[in-house]
């Protein structure tokens, strides 16, 4: 499978009739990182894939829009995490699930539900992760797991390198904390 | 315990052939956003037109009837115009005691200003009064000012 360039994609998005083959170019060149980016904030599969669907009808509607201030990966993943965590607020409300509860409640599903590896160290490091703050949670997946720079990272979620730094430190050290108790049982 | 001892694998599995239908999916989710915009566009057209529609047949109507405000004043206006000459025949046909009427107006400006000469017929006129206007009476009042003698030949005619 041939990946256009993104300057060549959003040239074809502009002329209406080969817009909807720029779409799926798009779909084609970034479905795996948006799935991810929603994965790891929503969890779920079932939610995953609604959250996705829901960010491409939204890529469809403002791709004309995007300015190229960013890069376009990092305007897709900004819609991801915006997306995916409007869709947590939503969800705790109709659940009535509150910051603790909804962590037992994570806890819980990624031990029931399929789509998660039976590996069983990525199981303890996910318990670890899903217990840490919002904030730390996303930036640890997002530079654990993706490896992005904290430069794409501070204008995916509007802050500074330092904040980021910070955040990624402090949620590595809650991370080996929690491994160094758990391992040994 | 250092993080980097842990093999670093995805935790998050996929059902089989996901990313291969997930374009196809998607694209269908466009098609339903192209035809609800599509179809709020042509609601948005015809509810547009309809609303248009109305305001002409308002318009035309209000246009075409001939119980409008215009032709209402218009009619009054005539009525008012025409009334005029009429007021000496009504004042004919009833009985108005229009000398009494003069005497009792002069008498009483007489008593308002303790004098007794004869008074204008203007002064008549905006005397001030506690009483009920009568109009009719107030129409006599403006006929004998501007033809005082008309009225009293016309009085003599009749007497």
């Amino acid at each position: 499978m041939m990946v256009e360039s993104d300057e060549k994609i959003l040239s074809l998005f502009k002329e209406e009739k080969t817009k909807e083959k720029a779409f799926k170019l798009l779909i084609d060149k970034y479905q795996r990182d948006i799935y991810y980016a929603v994965r790891r904030i929503v969890y779920l599969h079932d939610d995953a894939n609604d959250v996705t669907q829901n960010v491409f009808i939204k890529i469809w509607r403002h791709l004309d829009g995007f300015r190229g201030d960013s890069s376009l990966k990092t305007w897709l993943v900004r819609i991801c995490v915006n997306e995916s965590l409007s869709f947590i607020e939503k969800k705790k409300k109709l659940l009535n699930l509150y910051d603790d509860s909804y962590t037992s409640y994570m806890l819980k599903t990624v031990k029931e539900e399929q789509y998660f590896s039976p590996d069983k160290i990525q199981h303890l490091i996910q318990e670890a992760i899903i217990q840490l703050p919002e904030k730390q949670r996303i930036v640890f997946s997002m530079r654990y797991y993706d490896e992005t720079p904290y430069e794409e990272m501070a204008q995916i979620l509007n802050t500074s390198v330092g904040a980021l730094k910070a955040s990624y430190h402090f949620a590595v050290q809650k991370v080996e904390a929690f491994l160094s108790k758990n391992s040994e049982l | 315990m250092n993080l980097d001892q842990y093999p670093k694998k995805e935790f998050f599995e996929v059902p089989e052939h996901y990313f291969d239908e997930l374009p196809n999916k998607v694209l269908n989710a466009i098609h339903q956003e192209k035809k609800y915009v599509l179809r709020k566009r042509l609601w948005m057209i015809s509810s547009s037109v309809a609303a248009a529609m109305i305001v002409l047949l308002g318009v035309s109507f209000f246009l075409t009837n001939p119980n409008n405000d215009d032709n209402i004043s218009l009619e009054v206006e005539k009525v008012e115009v025409d009334s005029l000459p009429s007021a000496v025949e009504l004042a004919k046909s009833e009985d108005v005691s229009f000398p009494d009427m003069v005497d009792e107006e002069s008498s009483s400006v007489k008593q308002e200003r303790g004098t007794t000469s004869m008074s204008t017929p203007v002064e008549k006129i905006v005397k001030p009064s506690t009483e009920e206007p009568d109009f009719c009476n107030l129409d006599m009042q403006i006929i004998e000012y501007y033809s005082e003698d008309i009225v009293s030949n016309e009085y003599n005619e009749l007497k």
